[in-house]
């Protein structure tokens, strides 16, 4: 089972490489380069790892790379914006 | 895998691990030995080369500012033109700074208890002539895989020739002790996510 996090991605600055920008609970909107095997650009979703389930409507999820604006990869995210694949 | 290379693991650590999977470049740098001539290993790192492309920051009437919010790698990225290097290469002026990757990929899987990392540096050659080929970022973080990037600025007296293939940097390979994975603790908003 994958977790996927809903985004806006745009070609990054280097092959191989997306800008992606994503909302979150904890820190707002944020923004990172992510490698293009951690985004699927037609969905605009980016890979996470899912590290915890508050049960309620977030969950703890690590970022594929560090993020501009904060400085850890874990961040909390609403639950409606994770997609799972299994 | 190259059996004599195993009788002496403190001569050749790198070819065993990748040999044992712990560290994944591709393609593999050849060949191993470093007996044999244009060998791009040492006893301490294995050379890596240029890739084709550059990304070549625009000079604008902008500046960089991380306190203000906004989606800074988009706008990096839009605010930068992308080359490929041609047969000729490109001559990276004095002054003049450009991102550039390498051509081979580095990945260094999770491996609990075998755990590998790495950093990239310069090669004297390259930097006698006044080029920087990274910096301030040079570490290649235990989980990552990828091609790495290469900020390179050219400090020298004149312009030097970027070409794909060049031996540009090498990567040195280091043991980390402990298991890199995600911890509890990290939800507590430490300034790094990761302790090793």
């Amino acid at each position: 089972m994958t977790f996927w996090l809903k985004c806006s991605l745009e070609r990054g600055m280097l092959p191989g490489e997306y800008a992606v920008e994503m909302e979150t609970l904890s820190a707002g909107r944020i923004s990172l380069f992510a490698p293009d095997y951690k985004v699927k650009v037609d969905e605009n979703l980016v890979r996470v790892e899912m590290l915890q389930d508050n049960n309620d409507d977030s969950v703890f999820v690590r970022l594929p790379a560090p993020a501009f604006e904060i400085t850890t990869q874990t961040v909390k995210v609403s639950r409606s914006s994770i997609v799972t694949v299994e | 895998m190259i059996p004599h290379l195993l009788n002496d693991p403190q001569q050749y650590r790198i070819q065993r691990a990748l040999d044992e999977g712990r560290l994944i470049i591709t393609p593999d740098p050849q060949p191993r030995d470093p007996g044999q001539p244009n060998c791009p290993y040492d006893t301490t790192a294995v050379d890596l080369h240029l890739g084709t492309s550059l990304s070549i920051p625009q000079v604008g009437s902008f500046n960089y500012d991380l306190r203000k919010k906004g989606p800074f790698p988009k706008f990096l990225s839009r605010n930068c033109d992308h080359v490929e290097i041609s047969g000729n290469g490109y001559v990276l002026e004095p002054g003049k700074f450009v991102l550039g990757i390498t051509h081979e990929r580095v990945g260094l899987p999770l491996v609990a208890g075998h755990q590998l990392a790495g950093r990239i540096e310069g090669k004297s050659s390259v930097a006698r002539c006044g080029l920087l080929v990274h910096f301030t970022a040079p570490t290649v973080h235990a989980g990552g895989d990828g091609p790495l990037a290469l900020e390179m600025i050219n400090l020298g007296p004149a312009g030097f020739t970027l070409f794909s293939g060049l031996a540009m940097c090498q990567l040195i390979v280091e043991i980390v002790f402990g298991d890199p994975t995600a911890n509890p603790s990290q939800f507590q908003g430490q300034s790094r996510p990761s302790g090793f």
